[in-house]
């Protein structure tokens, strides 16, 4: 079923504001975003369909066992402990921290930080240590109960008085200056959902149909992620805000129901989301270490194993230590480098999985010639 | 024999013996009148044995007659006698002839899962009978009917129904596997089968659907599940199954498309608000009151001006209320219970809100948490949600909304980690066919 990959897609696609994503192409807004904008989208969707096409020549097969079949040990061990414990580790402890901070600081603000990390990284922990298929059902059952939610909140935002078309006219006048390099990074991310198929492609053994929803959703969200802001805020308000679209959120009122401030929508929507991103970050980054470890590569167990627990709980830890050594200013740091980090790694991803597909090419030719 | 069989069962009051004489042949017979069907007695041996004087005749009819069978090993004797069955000894050879009372001989109607149109018959207590309202319904060749004897001291009859075309084959396996290590002594009602079944014992929701509607097994069998029948237990197991299977009732299939599909939708609305409101109610009024418009956080702060004391309190007297009220009316007898819910209800509940013990919005906040919860369809998972509920309650003292909804989170998680027999017990896609798909593995997505 192609449409568990559209999943990914949807909620990595939202989740760029947790990452600082709108905070960075902002303060490029005159400096080269929008160009960024336009190559990243380019850079995307070359990666995302590059990559798509090589797993679907690998039908039910993960990224590690791919690794496995064509290179030598310590290489495929590298790459997946590199890529486990240094790009999709951190994604989910980045997010943790900083959807805790936020919500923290907008339900309780006088709460210890730890006492409300403990709650979400517990249900982080749990969700994460089970099994691949659990998790799939999980993201969907999670994405129908969002949707309705999402549906309001973005009609909500695109059809507001107080939104200022000529601000974000202003701003993309600016396409002509040469692009950024941060805007690039942190423009692709949007489309990275699709990076989930280094696990989830176990359970995808048909091919992946409707491929053109990751360039059209990911386009999508990149523009209303930067353009929404600068219509509510203005062009040089914009960049007052650290927590920018928890601040969007809150230029807005529903004039109907029970809850009055779209904030309250906003946030409540983002718990959900960023669960299912540190799942699914952690979960992958398990089975990564995992397959390194002892090269496991089931998607079912009745019973989680005890790998799965102790390996999710000791980055429950990590992610206590991590919010005792960062601020918002570092973790804003943090989440700059990784999305750079990132970046490169999903190019690396893409050479990687080309050299495969031709070696299996390769193969399979061989094996003709043989008969 | 008969000193033999007397002697087994040490010589038992209940048990009638004699020696018959006809005039050519003489028979011993043995049996427990109250366990046979005495007409029966007569007209399919007593009368036979009466009027055939020729042995031939008589040898003919012990052969044709299909109730008739011999009984060689002598060390089965007592436990034929204990199921129903009468003893004869004719020329040195022992015979049994079947004639079990039968208690129930029309179906029982329905007591817990009513409809409004449906058919009103219900299963009994007797498994033969229950294996005819299956087969009348779902009158297919491929029904498979299979025995097992479970329980030590009941020796109770277990029958498997399910379709052998459709059957999903690696769920029957496990579920064979599963009787196979059932180990009880007395197995007197569908609940503890089920509790073997399951597995583990500490399961907050139930993974087998137990069903008292012979039209819900046939509609299931026909869906490739596998249904379980206990004798003495006018109740049946269905499994594997799904989430949407306990909230589905029977009225849906029966009733026009578009009014059931906005009753299902109706029931998983009062699901949520019966397993959150008062969690929500205790995170609004202590943690987040400006998550709520501004006027109807004012009318629920003066609602509870006179309350003393923080809401959880109020909220854990309330609830106490209401399931110390619904335990009370479950078992009281029909006349007393109306008065009970009266006193309890109405009463109790104005007064409890003047004394400023409890305010008006808790109130209301009661009765939709208890009215919601009986509008889940399934008696067993409405126990669930009724307790789940209090988990809610808890995660709410301590942390308020966020708490509520990232507890919601880790439901759904605990939903999509439970599997019934191997089945996704949540999963969105809801396959027809239990035959065709969601297996584990590979393939796992082709559904």
């Amino acid at each position: 079923m192609s449409r568990y990959l559209y999943y990914h897609v949807l909620y990595v696609g939202m989740i760029n504001i947790m990452m600082f994503v709108p905070y960075l192409l902002v303060r490029d807004r005159f400096e080269g975003a929008i160009s960024g904008m336009l190559v990243a989208v380019g850079i995307s969707t070359a990666l995302s369909l590059g990559i798509v096409a090589c797993f679907g020549r690998f039908p039910g097969m993960g990224f590690p066992e791919i690794n496995d079949l064509y290179l030598p040990r310590w290489l495929w061990s590298f790459n997946l402990l590199f890529g486990g414990l240094c790009v999709w580790l951190p994604a989910g402890i980045i997010v943790i921290y900083s959807y805790a901070e936020t919500s923290r600081l907008f339900f309780y603000p006088d709460m210890n930080p730890y006492v409300n990390l403990f709650l979400l990284a517990g249900a982080s922990v749990w969700a994460s240590s089970r099994s691949t298929r659990t998790v799939q059902f999980i993201q969907e059952i999670a994405m129908i109960v969002i949707t309705p939610m999402l549906i309001l909140f973005l009609i909500k935002a695109m059809f507001d008085d107080n939104m200022d078309w000529d601000a974000i006219r202003y701003v993309a006048g600016y396409v002509r200056k040469p692009p950024s390099f941060v805007a690039i990074a942190s423009g692709t991310f949007l489309f990275s959902g699709y990076m989930n198929l280094v696990i989830s492609n176990r359970l995808h053994v048909k091919r992946i149909r409707f491929r053109w929803i990751i360039p059209v959703f990911g386009t999508l969200f990149l523009a209303i992620t930067f353009f929404v802001p600068i219509g509510f805020h203005g062009t040089q308000g914009v960049e007052d805000y650290v927590y920018l679209w928890s601040m969007t959120a809150d230029s807005m009122a529903l004039d109907y129901g029970f809850i009055n401030r779209v904030l309250y929508v906003f946030l409540l929507m983002f718990t959900g989301i960023s669960l299912l991103f540190i799942m699914n970050t952690w979960h992958t980054a398990i089975l990564f270490v995992r397959y390194a470890l002892n090269r496991y590569k089931g998607v079912e167990e009745e019973s989680v194993s005890g790998l799965n627990v102790w390996m999710s709980a000791a980055i429950g830890i990590l992610a206590f230590v991590y919010m005792s050594c960062m601020n918002p200013e570092r973790n804003q740091l943090m989440s700059q480098l990784w999305i750079i980090i990132r970046f490169f790694a999903e190019i690396a991803t893409l050479f990687l999985m080309v050299y495969f597909v031709r070696k299996r090419i390769k193969q399979t030719e061989k094996e003709k010639a043989l008969e | 024999m008969i000193e033999q069989i007397r002697k087994e069962l040490q010589d038992p009051s209940d048990l009638y013996t004699n020696v018959l004489d006809n005039g050519t042949l003489r028979m011993e017979l043995c049996f427990f009148p109250y366990l046979c069907d005495q007409g029966l007695i007569n007209t399919e041996l007593i009368e036979p044995f009466t009027y055939r004087f020729h042995p031939d005749a008589f040898n003919r009819f012990l052969v044709s007659h299909p109730c008739l069978d011999k009984a060689e090993d002598p060390k089965g004797w007592t436990n034929l006698l204990l199921k129903g069955a009468l003893l004869f000894k004719l020329e040195g050879t022992v015979y049994r002839l079947e004639v079990p009372r039968k208690l129930h001989d029309k179906p029982d109607s329905v007591q817990i899962e009513n409809t409004l149109q449906g058919p009103q018959s219900a299963l009994t207590e007797d498994v033969d009978m229950n294996i005819s309202l299956v087969r009348v319904r779902y009158n297919e060749p491929t029904l498979s009917v299979e025995r097992h004897v479970l329980g030590e001291a009941s020796k109770s009859r277990v029958v498997l129904l399910y379709d052998v075309e459709r059957v999903n084959r690696e769920v029957l396996e496990l579920v064979n596997e599963r009787l196979a290590q059932v180990k009880v002594n007395m197995l007197r009602a569908t609940g503890q089968l089920m509790k073997e079944l399951s597995g583990k014992r500490h399961k907050l929701f139930p993974i087998i659907l137990q069903t008292e509607r012979p039209d819900r097994i046939a509609t299931m069998i026909e869906r490739g599940k596998v249904a379980m029948l206990l004798d003495g237990s006018r109740f049946g197991l269905i499994l594997p199954v799904r989430l949407f299977d306990f909230m589905h009732a029977m009225d849906d299939d029966y009733e026009f498309h578009w009014m059931s599909k906005f009753l299902l939708i109706l029931r998983y609305v009062a699901m949520t608000l019966t397993i959150t409101l008062p969690a929500l109610y205790i995170a609004i009024v202590s943690y987040n009151p400006e998550v709520l418009r501004v006027q109807l956080t004012l009318s629920i702060a003066g609602s509870r001006v006179v309350v003393p004391y923080p809401s959880f309190i109020e909220v854990f007297i309330m609830l106490f209320m209401i399931e110390a009220l619904i335990e009370a009316s479950l078992r009281l007898p029909r006349s007393i219970g109306s008065t009970a819910t009266t006193v309890g209800g109405l009463i109790l509940g104005q007064s409890i809100q003047q004394a400023g013990l409890v305010s008006s919005i808790m109130i209301i906040v009661t009765s939709v948490v208890a009215i919601s919860n009986f509008v889940i369809p399934n008696n067993g998972f409405g126990y669930s949600i009724r307790f789940v509920k209090y988990v809610f309650v808890v995660i709410s003292i301590f942390y308020g909304l966020l708490g509520v909804v990232v507890l919601f989170f880790s439901l759904v998680v605990y939903w999509c980690n439970l599997r019934s027999f191997g089945q996704p017990y949540l999963s969105f896609f809801r396959p027809r066919e239990e035959a065709s798909v969601h297996r584990a593995g590979n393939g796992a997505n082709e559904g």
